[in-house]
């Protein structure tokens, strides 16, 4: 069965993009996963565009409105409004915006630190290796939140210190995990091989150990990025992130909270956000990890030839 | 075989580092190899022997310049290689090739066998036509040329071990070490691996050097033997001649214990034990290094260590109570 599969992938490969795309489509959680993300996007950047209201916009005589589908609920705000009147929808879909830039930038900054320190003390192992571990230790025990003040304070508060900041807090996590792959790869025998082939050692590192962290790497990254969504609405909360009138997601969770008997809302719908944004991402990852390992990838694409062959003929027998 | 050794190693000792030592600890090395010498000349097969930890391996690393070298000398065709460094040492690769033991870990999982192949060829620069080249090295070594397009992971080991001999051959060396090439295999393919080896060796004029435990196989392919004990050879002679006059009593405990096919000749035989376990290299012992497990050692074997000496002419052995 691998070998009559082996083809197919690549050359769904060769046709690029709809390839890649129905390739997709096998697996319809991703697919809506992808989906979902696009549309979230689509939603940050559209904001202005959507939004009913302005989401700083505060209205006395509409404080704590419950949604339209509940008794005092109404048409004029779908999903409720908080405590200052304000429309928790139109608040959500402009929250996108920094939500979103500050867990991808920030997911994508801390990873590819963490990630080059990885592979710098794996790879080179000794007296290196030691030495930034080292640093890594110390970093991880150093307070988030004091570094965080710190920085704050000497750069002033704003959407791109929240990020500096964050990625200055979050990368260890990646340069451990990378380095101990690092290490254990570095001894596999196909490594040895490579270098013995005369590989330099850029080729080894790309070539041959890179792919292998591709899928723990996205794994980390996705759990990280749910950690800095609640980080950066804690360090919003304490008035040092997102500043108001801009608002995010987890600021809005965390500010929602004082209310969470009288107005459920507040929090669930922030809440139910991240969750499906973090799920999203997820669903597409799992996809695109085993897209990036061949073995799996072809026995992927083995059941889903045999599910439809069953199809086809439990069709022709119908 | 009176032509220049294509190989020779001279009084090779090598040291592992046991802790790199740092600011309050001392740095400890351990003696894997020790006094290892010999010459291996072109078109020739080398058989080296020895139980775990008796440092063949150790030695094939070194000849490769994986391993650091304490002492000694290997030159390879003429030209001492012992201190070679960066980018003249990255070009030696092209001449001295390796194959692996495991064929399952020995490939890289996410790479085409065509790019597994042809990666020697790309990082030397030999890209173009590398396709050709690719197509007839895997029909060389008994595959078919569609298994370019294809993943390690769908082939079976002896398969993968075919494609891992490709890659080898695809810079055309002079020299392969061959690390237990066999020994991961299931008997039946093991054949095949070993006669296609000796083809290739008939068709290129390779020379190997052929790490192993299996003295069968050994026997078979080697044109001279060397046995190793404790990370020093103690015997080194030409295959038959090892084989039907061994010398050092190592070897002679090491044959015996090798089963013969006729259940007769077998019962009849006398198996040489040497009793006791295999020697810590950390600690070895003091004089000759098998004297705890030999029935010969004497007061001398105690005290001195014996010196790899001719016994005949082509027959050298490290043993005080064998002369010639």
């Amino acid at each position: 069965m691998a070998t009559s599969s082996t083809h197919v992938p690549s050359a769904a490969a060769a046709s690029g993009l709809r390839g890649a795309i129905a390739e997709l489509w096998q697996d319809k959680a991703a697919a809506v996963g992808l989906v979902i993300i696009l549309l979230l996007i689509l939603m940050a950047v559209f904001a202005p565009l959507i939004a009913p209201y302005d989401p700083a916009a505060q209205a006395i005589t509409a404080r704590l409105k419950p949604p339209v589908w509940m008794a005092r609920g109404t048409w004029d705000h779908l999903l409720g409004t908080d405590n200052l009147g304000r429309d928790v929808l139109s608040r959500i879909i402009w929250g996108a915006r920094a939500t979103l830039t500050i867990g991808a930038v920030t997911c994508l900054l801390a990873a590819t630190l963490g990630t080059l320190v990885g592979l710098w003390a794996g790879f080179a192992g000794g007296r290196t290796d030691t030495l930034l571990m080292r640093i890594v230790d110390i970093q991880v025990s150093f307070p988030g939140i004091f570094l965080i003040l710190l920085v704050v304070a000497m750069l002033g508060p704003g959407i791109w210190t929240l990020v500096a900041v964050l990625s200055m807090t979050n990368w260890m996590v990646y340069a451990r995990l990378i380095r101990g792959i690092v290490s254990s790869t570095r001894q596999t025998p196909y490594v040895e091989a490579a270098e013995l082939i005369g590989c330099k050692p850029g080729r080894v590192i790309f070539r041959h150990i890179l792919p292998n962290l591709v899928s723990p790497l996205l794994t980390l990254a996705i759990l990280e990025f749910t950690n800095i969504v609640l980080a950066e609405a804690a360090v919003s909360f304490l008035g040092f992130g997102v500043q108001p009138p801009a608002t995010s997601w987890g600021l809005d969770v965390a500010s929602g909270r004082d209310y969470l008997f009288i107005a459920w809302w507040l929090v669930t719908f922030p809440g139910l956000t991240i969750v499906a944004t973090v799920l999203s991402i997820n669903l597409f990852a799992n996809w695109l990890r085993v897209t990036a390992d061949p073995e799996e990838r072809e026995r992927r694409f083995a059941r889903a030839e045999a599910a439809k062959r069953r199809r086809r003929t439990r069709g022709a027998n119908a | 075989m009176m032509q220049a050794p294509i190989l020779s190693v001279s009084g090779l000792a090598i040291d592992y580092e046991l802790s790199s030592g740092g600011l309050f600890r001392k740095r400890r090395t351990l003696n894997a190899v020790n006094d290892v010498s010999f010459d291996l000349f072109p078109g020739e097969t080398l058989g080296l022997v020895g139980e775990s930890g008796s440092g063949k391996t150790t030695v094939g690393r070194a000849v490769l310049r994986r391993l650091g070298v304490a002492q000694g000398k290997i030159i390879f065709d003429g030209k001492d290689i012992t201190h070679l460094r960066g980018e003249e040492l990255r070009r030696l690769r092209s001449r001295m090739q390796i194959v692996l033991q495991d064929p399952y870990t020995s490939l890289n999982p996410r790479m085409k066998v065509r790019d597994i192949v042809a990666e020697p060829l790309r990082v030397h620069g030999l890209a173009e036509g590398s396709e050709m080249v690719v197509a007839e090295l895997l029909e060389r070594v008994g595959l078919s040329r569609d298994a370019a397009d294809r993943y390690p992971h769908s082939f079976s080991g002896g398969q993968r071990q075919r494609i891992g001999i490709a890659r080898a051959l695809a810079l055309k060396p002079s020299l392969i070490v061959a690390d237990e090439p066999v020994s991961a295999l299931d008997v039946s393919v093991r054949a095949q691996v070993v006669n296609l080896l000796q083809d290739l060796q008939r068709d290129f004029g390779l020379s190997y050097l052929f790490i192993a435990h299996d003295l069968a196989v050994v026997r078979h392919i080697s044109h001279r033997v060397a046995i190793m004990y404790a990370g020093r050879i103690v015997e080194i002679a030409p295959s038959e001649e090892i084989y039907n006059r061994p010398i050092h009593p190592y070897t002679e405990s090491l044959l015996s214990a090798v089963p013969v096919a006729n259940p007769k000749i077998q019962r009849a035989r006398q198996r040489i034990i040497a009793p006791g376990e295999s020697v810590d290299i950390a600690d070895p012992p003091k004089g000759c290094r098998f004297h705890p497990r030999c029935a010969l050692a004497t007061q001398r074997c105690r005290e001195e260590e014996p010196p790899l000496l001719h016994k005949t002419p082509d027959h050298s052995a490290a043993c005080w109570n064998r002369p010639a």
